[in-house]
């Protein structure tokens, strides 16, 4: 292709024949200090609250504090260009983000530019970065499931579409894992997926985008960075304007899971601003209203009424708390806010339970309503029965003799904990989950070792879909276990013990290399 | 204009509050006595001719390790043959309060509410090249149909615009500079271009 030079003069021609000229009107200020990613402006006397701002570079302010005297503005990008007495001019519009399809498969900093070098992103649909959650008549229950593909959680905290499902933990202990899994699960759900990483290391950041491109699931998926090194005022943004561009597909019909990588830094974010602004400090420092920051933005995660669409935004926040410290300020507050959460523990992570999910105290409120027929038939008491196990498994370490009964059921127990543990970046399809917990609650593999559950578990998916794909069929189109269904489970079940043990009588200590499922 | 030309002047909100409210009461003062004109003179003078060429004067008024007293006599001894008696009286005030640190404050907002008074209102006028005589006063006449006052024109020269003008009053400021003009061209030319991309690629798209 060549270019002309002449086609392309017409068109600037053009453009300047249709270009009218108007004087520009704005209100303008002057920087009295600046640091730390905040400045104080004196003039800008019209400025309203939350109004973007312009530095002479370029840099984008937003009006914060309005004083008697002066205008507190966050500076949302590079400080150190701004000098006392420069000029600052007021614009008239509110902070806002691109948004659209060209974000997708993007990492982008919170005022989406991009960050992975692959070029600008071309849209012109944008979207305030604060914006009011739908009210009640915009919403209907959560009634569809949004699987995670992780068994623990399918089973016991169902996280349905629309939901808040807070994932809460000490430090290492599998909090982003199970963010990245649900992601990952996404893949050709047509779920648009959303992971905005807050303070967190850049290389952390790395890796979590990298895992997610050798999954393909950078396909469907978006990355909001604001990492440890960018000033304060970003990493207060990025949850904003990463629902801001959730929103977008939301509102237009479509089903999104927004990952926030932890609101914990971004509480820490907004102290330090409120601090420096000289905002009132209240519990741990942080300002009064640190709960409506958090709740203001995860009321944005909804199901809408079919009316508006139908679409829905669903969450995963992520809290860290200071040695499984839950009655923190922040973590009562999130905990609050959600509709449920997942605890994870130190103790079970070490222990190699992996999702080290504490069945006891993690819940979700709405779930219920949301998992499929079949795994509410089949998972219906195990999140109590897991947790009256660690209770019996406490009180048997004290050595005690145990009755018959006891000792199954913590043989029972034992097996389901293996059961339900998984590893990282395999998300387990739904229906595979349904077959594995039915063979594990109605006491299949009570017979076998305990450090054989895994391989029984996968070569049991394999058997069902090399050999009895009818049973697994049937299961996909009713979504529903019946009488029926469940002996003919019963049968294949039976027919595949007897495999299982053959295979070692056979060839004792080698092990089968039956595929993964 | 004092504010405007020391652009670059540090300002101290809380100066600021504090100079608004003895600008106020001094005006006051003279506008009943009736020479506003001259203290105001008086007051630029003082600033500029004594705390301005003997610093150490001006830190020595400014100072919170002389007491109030002691500043008053030494206004007096200083001044006494020079000023005149309401504007030694108002220094003296000022150092009673101890607020002698705010005297640029009170001076800048005293031009401020006396220009008020008189329906004077500061503008900024920013051309690329010296304005002329006729266009200047074209420029004043119709700033004040426009602004209900006389119009105080503060004139500064950038090149940078090159043409067209920027007027300043208060906080809002009229831009119809050239150099703002092409910025804007260049601006819709952009997102025209940014229009006729995503056009393009969603007719690519059906098609496909």
């Amino acid at each position: 292709m060549k270019f002309r030079a002449d086609e392309i003069a017409s068109v600037i021609q053009r453009e300047i024949e249709q270009y009218q000229s108007e004087i520009d009107v704005r209100e303008v200020g002057r920087v009295l200090e600046v640091g730390d990613g905040i400045a104080r402006i004196y003039g800008l006397s019209n400025v309203m609250a939350s109004e973007m701002v312009e530095f002479p570079n370029g840099t984008i302010g937003q009006a914060f504090n309005l004083e008697e005297n002066s205008v507190g503005v966050i500076i949302l990008g590079d400080y150190l260009q701004i000098a006392e007495g420069d000029e600052v001019k007021s614009t008239g519009r509110l902070l806002s983000v691109p948004v659209g399809d060209a974000l997708i498969g993007r990492v982008v900093d919170p005022l989406g530019n991009p960050m992975d070098g692959k070029g600008p992103i071309v849209t012109s649909d944008r979207r305030p970065v604060e914006f009011m959650a739908p009210g009640i008549a915009g919403r209907q229950p959560v009634k569809e499931p949004m699987q995670t593909g992780i068994k623990a959680i399918d089973a016991m905290t169902p996280v349905g579409r629309g939901q808040r499902e807070l994932v809460i933990g000490d430090r290492k202990t599998g909090k982003t894992a199970i963010g990245i899994d649900a992601i990952i699960n996404q893949k050709n759900s047509g779920v648009k997926c959303f992971y905005v990483a807050i303070g967190q290391k850049e290389s952390t950041v790395a890796n979590v985008i990298e895992a997610l491109r050798a999954a393909g699931a950078m396909d469907y998926t978006t990355v909001i960075v604001s990492g440890a090194s960018s000033p304060a005022p970003l990493q207060y943004v990025a949850p904003y304007a990463g629902t801001a561009m959730a929103e977008y597909f939301m509102y237009n019909g479509g089903h999104c899971l927004i990952v926030y990588d932890d609101l914990s830094k971004q509480a820490v974010a907004y102290r330090q601003l409120s601090l420096l602004m000289r905002r009132p400090p209240g519990r741990e420092a942080f300002p009064g209203d640190v709960f409506y920051c958090h709740s203001r933005l995860l009321e944005r995660s909804a199901k809408l009424s079919d009316e508006l669409g139908g679409g829905s935004l669903t969450s995963l926040p992520i809290i860290e708390t200071l040695e499984g410290e839950v009655s923190a300020y922040i973590p009562t507050n999130v905990i609050s806010i959600t509709d449920g959460q997942i605890y994870l523990q130190p103790d079970l992570f070490f222990a190699g339970i992996r999702p080290a999910m504490n069945a006891g105290i993690s819940v979700s409120r709405v779930g219920g309503n949301a998992q499929i027929k079949a795994m509410k038939k089949v998972a219906g008491g195990l999140r109590l029965d897991l947790a009256s196990f660690r209770e019996l498994e406490a009180f048997a370490q004290l050595g005690t003799d145990l009755d018959a009964a006891t000792q199954s059921r913590l043989d029972r127990g034992y097996r389901m904990v293996e059961l339900l543990k998984q590893g990282q970046y395999v998300p387990m399809d739904v229906f595979d989950q349904v077959l594995s917990i039915y063979a594990g609650t109605r006491g299949h593999l009570d017979k076998i070792p305990l450090d054989k559950c895994a391989e029984w578990e996968s070569g049991f998916l394999t058997f069902i879909k090399e050999q009895r794909p009818d049973v697994r069929a049937k299961l996909v189109e009713t979504k529903d276990i019946s009488d029926d269904l469940a002996k003919q489970f019963e049968e294949a079940i039976a027919v595949y013990q007897k495999q299982f043990a053959s295979k070692y009588d056979e060839v004792q200590g080698v092990p089968a290399t039956a595929g993964k499922a | 204009m004092p504010n405007n030309a020391k652009n670059h002047e540090r300002i101290d909100t809380g100066e600021q509050q504090v100079g608004v409210m003895y600008a106020r009461s001094l005006i006051g003062a003279t506008e009943a006595a009736g020479q506003s004109e001259a203290i105001l003179a008086e007051f630029d003078s003082f600033i500029e001719d004594v705390l301005d060429k003997l610093p150490q004067f001006d830190s020595l008024l400014s100072t919170a390790l002389v007491s109030a007293e002691e500043k008053a006599a030494l206004l007096d001894r200083a001044l006494k043959s020079q000023a005149s008696t309401l504007f030694l009286n108002f220094l003296k005030v000022t150092a009673n309060h101890g607020r002698l640190n705010c005297l640029r404050a009170i001076r800048r907002a005293a031009h401020e509410v006396y220009d008020k008074l008189r329906g004077r209102i500061p503008v900024v006028v920013r051309s690329a090249t010296p304005l002329d005589a006729a266009s200047e006063k074209q420029l004043t006449e119709r700033l004040r149909g426009m602004l209900r006052g006389e119009p105080q024109l503060v004139r500064e020269v950038d090149p940078e615009l090159i043409g067209g003008l920027v007027i300043r009053v208060g906080d809002t400021v009229y831009d119809g500079s050239v150099a703002r003009h092409l910025e804007q061209l260049r601006l819709q030319m952009i997102d025209r271009s940014v229009h006729e991309i995503q056009s393009r690629r969603d007719r690519f798209s059906h098609s496909a």
